[in-house]
């Protein structure tokens, strides 16, 4: 999530777990506890082929919904 | 290092997460807000200041425990993504419909309160005369085979009587000589006081009936046997059979009641059987006792007739048949009455219900269109709440959303609507229907039954979803037809569209126009129930009690200790309180009619061909005028001493009589006689 801070997507805790939360009870990621010498333990997430799929329709429904948006609109984004 | 932990774990106290599951995402969380700390110090927020600015992200209003709850409910199906064409299947359609039907539906509470109310009212109503409808002429009779059953009396125009019942002889030959009934069974209703050998006499309703009655209801004896040809005779054995109910009541279902010996009007009748259940016709009987007519007594119409049409018969030709008998009968010269009588026949239902017919549809006709009223002023809310939804249909449909799919949508919540507002209706309806039951006339057939059942259910859907679609489809249309473009780009808050308008002034007009018309109808209903008040009956029944006594013919077989008996029971009655006058009379107003041909002196003679009206007549005891409020016209009301034998007779007659006999001569003080020539 590292652009979260630069000012695109920003998320809270409020938000972020339990989003995260939901995707994984989807099967869509996967967290995991992972400890390292001096650390104290952390959850990392990754995507499951499961997740990769949602996410390749999801992208392709987004860009089709972009592109009819732009169509309506006619605004051009960069 | 500040505690992360506890705030953390007040928040998420209220969601009764498994110990284990709580404790990892506390874990989880609170290194979140650590790593927070941590990069706010590295940005030179003070100690106190990056921990208010890391536990901010927690006190965000509600959003934590609430997303984390919803996080925690079974996956759900996720609707068909966009672009993913040829995946969507029908169910999962339906189940995103609904789901957004239901949103939508609790997103406006108000609105949908409203639209619901207005169809339970509307459907309510259907429901319950439906009910009605269906109890009185859908549902068969509880007979075997019902439609072959019809109704048999006579008629005789000439007398200007439309039925006048089935003489004996009559029904003697019409049993004999058909070819298109497989039975027929004669009966008359009668009043018996039941006795037993322990003494104790109870009022019970019978009914005398051919020994025939039986096999017409396609029914065996529960019990026992049915009567025998030779008990359905005059001078038979007397027997009866008793109703189920009076069975269990009196003799709790005893089967040793077989041959037991009880009195009815204190002669002694035999019982030899017992009547299944399902003998509900003639209705309200508990009781029934062989005929035994004598065919020689030609005089009286006084039977009631059922019979069973052979199978492949029709009405007509059953009728055209009993004619032929009928008339076949004048060739002995001996019934030459058959001359002006004749058969008539119809379906057994409509004989006892059909007076409820047009009720019931006239009332079906009002509730339908309240219920069109309510479906049209529906689809006018449904059309504003449209517009306020144009913008939501204008983005559905830029983002790929077909015509039909945003008409489907918005039909399925209709649909939603619909049904809830169907349920509602059908509940209250039921309430509406058991009010309505409780003010039916007593005299219904024992038989009708308005339990719900399968028609019943039918109706209602089909009304229900009738309603969805004629207030759903045509705001589906409207709505649907948005131009996304102009809605995105100008983004401006919704107004109506001319054609929009347009549509909603054409259903204010439709709503305006059958509000009129059930205005109208209501009105004339009301004016014409008005005028039925208004009517004058020819007498003043406020006040007037009224009541039977039918005495026991072993005990009261001639005239005098009859009328012994009345003036008796007439002079107790007189001196109760609150009581200003009593009589008794053999045919109560309005309760039927003993016909009779009379013959005057010196006025109105009838030529061979002319025929002499029936003139309907009463015995009454002196007081009658008076108590049921008679006014005269001329003359005066019978005295005690009209009773005497030694005086002469005295009658009394109406209007009509006196201009029919004696249309260019006062009628007081003129004499008549019965007329017992059949002409």
């Amino acid at each position: 999530m590292s652009p979260a801070r630069t000012g695109a997507l920003h998320f809270h805790v409020a938000s972020l777990y339990p989003m995260l939360y939901r995707l994984e009870s989807r099967g869509w990621i996967q967290g995991r506890w992972v400890e390292k010498a001096g650390q104290r333990r952390r959850r990392y997430y990754r995507l499951t082929a499961e997740g990769r799929k949602v996410l390749a329709t999801q992208r392709v429904g987004w860009q089709a919904f972009a592109e009819a948006i732009r169509r309506i609109t006619g605004i051009e984004y960069a | 290092m500040p505690d992360w932990r506890e705030p953390i774990r007040e928040r998420l106290a209220q969601l009764n997460l498994s110990g284990a599951r709580e404790g990892e995402v506390v874990e989880e969380l609170a290194q979140h807000l650590e790593d927070r700390y941590q990069e706010l110090r590295t940005l030179g927020a003070s100690e106190e200041e990056a921990r208010r600015l890391a536990l901010a992200e927690l006190q965000n209003d509600k959003t934590l425990e609430e997303q984390l709850r919803k996080a925690r409910l079974p996956v759900h199906r996720e609707p068909a993504a966009l672009g993913s064409t040829g995946r969507i299947r029908m169910f999962g359609t339906l189940q995103h419909d609904l789901r957004i039907a239901f949103r939508a539906i609790r997103n406006k509470p108000a609105f949908s309160l409203m639209v619901i109310g207005m169809l339970a009212a509307g459907i309510a109503g259907n429901a319950a005369i439906f009910s009605v409808f269906n109890g009185l002429f859908l549902r068969p009779l509880p007979f075997a085979e019902p439609d072959r059953l019809v109704d048999l009396d006579e008629t005789a125009p000439k007398w200007n009587l439309k039925s006048v019942g089935i003489s004996n002889p009559d029904f003697y030959a019409w049993r004999e000589g058909n070819k298109t009934f497989d039975a027929m069974a004669f009966f008359k209703s009668a009043g018996y006081d039941l006795s037993g050998d322990r003494g104790g006499a109870q009022r019970i309703k019978g009914v005398r009936v051919t020994r025939d009655m039986l096999d017409v209801l396609r029914l065996k004896p529960a019990l026992g046997r049915n009567f025998l040809p030779e008990e359905d005779r005059p001078g038979g054995a007397k027997v009866m059979m008793l109703g189920y109910a009076l069975w269990q009541r009196m003799f709790q279902s005893d089967r040793y009641v077989l041959g037991r010996v009880l009195k009815l009007n204190g002669q002694a009748y035999t019982v030899v059987g017992v009547l299944p259940r399902e003998a509900v016709f003639p209705t309200d009987t508990e009781l029934w006792t062989a005929l035994a007519a004598d065919p020689q007594d030609r005089g009286s119409y006084y039977l009631s007739g059922v019979g069973r049409l052979r199978r492949g018969v029709s009405l007509t030709q059953a009728a055209a048949d009993l004619l032929r008998v009928h008339k076949a009968m004048m060739l002995d010269g001996k019934h030459s009455v058959n001359d002006i009588t004749s058969p008539t026949l119809m379906p057994l239902r409509d004989r006892y219900l059909g007076d409820y017919r047009q009720v019931t549809h006239i009332l079906l006709g009002g509730v339908a269109i309240v219920l069109l009223i309510a479906c049209v002023n529906i689809a006018g809310l449904m059309m504003v709440r449209g517009a306020a939804r144009t913008r939501e249909i204008a983005i559905r449909t830029a983002i790929g959303a077909s015509r039909g799919a945003i008409i489907r949508q918005l039909l399925t919540e209709s649909l939603v609507l619909a049904a809830i507002g169907g349920i509602a209706g059908v509940l209250i309806g039921h309430v509406f229907l058991r009010g309505i039951l409780t003010l039916m006339p007593d005299d219904m057939p024992g038989w009708l039954s308005f339990q719900l059942d399968a028609r019943f259910a039918v109706f209602c859907t089909v009304i229900t979803a009738g309603a969805a679609v004629l207030f759903g489809l045509a705001p589906a249309i409207q709505a649907a037809g948005v131009d996304p473009r102009e809605w995105l780009q100008d983004g401006t808050r919704s107004s109506f569209s001319r054609a929009r308008r347009g549509a909603l002034s054409a259903l204010i007009v439709c709503e305006i126009g059958l509000a009129l018309m059930l205005l109208v109808s209501a009105g004339l209903l009301l004016e014409a129930f008005r005028k039925v008040l208004h009517v004058d009956p020819g007498f003043r029944p406020d006040k007037v009690l009224t009541y039977t006594v039918e005495l026991p013919e072993a005990r009261y077989a001639k005239a005098p200790e009859t009328i012994e008996f009345y003036n008796r029971l007439l002079d107790r009655l007189r001196v109760l309180p609150g009581v200003k006058s009593a009589a008794a009379v053999s045919i109560l107003p309005l309760d039927g009619h003993d016909g009779y041909f009379f013959e005057v002196e010196g006025g109105h003679t009838f030529g061979p061909k002319e025929q002499s009206p029936v003139v309907l007549g009463l015995k009454a005891t002196p007081g009658y005028f008076e108590t049921i409020g008679v006014t005269f016209i001329a003359g005066r009301p019978f005295t005690d001493r009209d009773g005497d034998p030694a005086v002469p007779h005295v009658a009394v007659i109406n209007e009509s009589f006196a201009k029919y006999f004696w249309p260019n001569s006062d009628a007081m003080g003129k004499r008549l006689r019965y007329s017992f020539d059949e002409h």
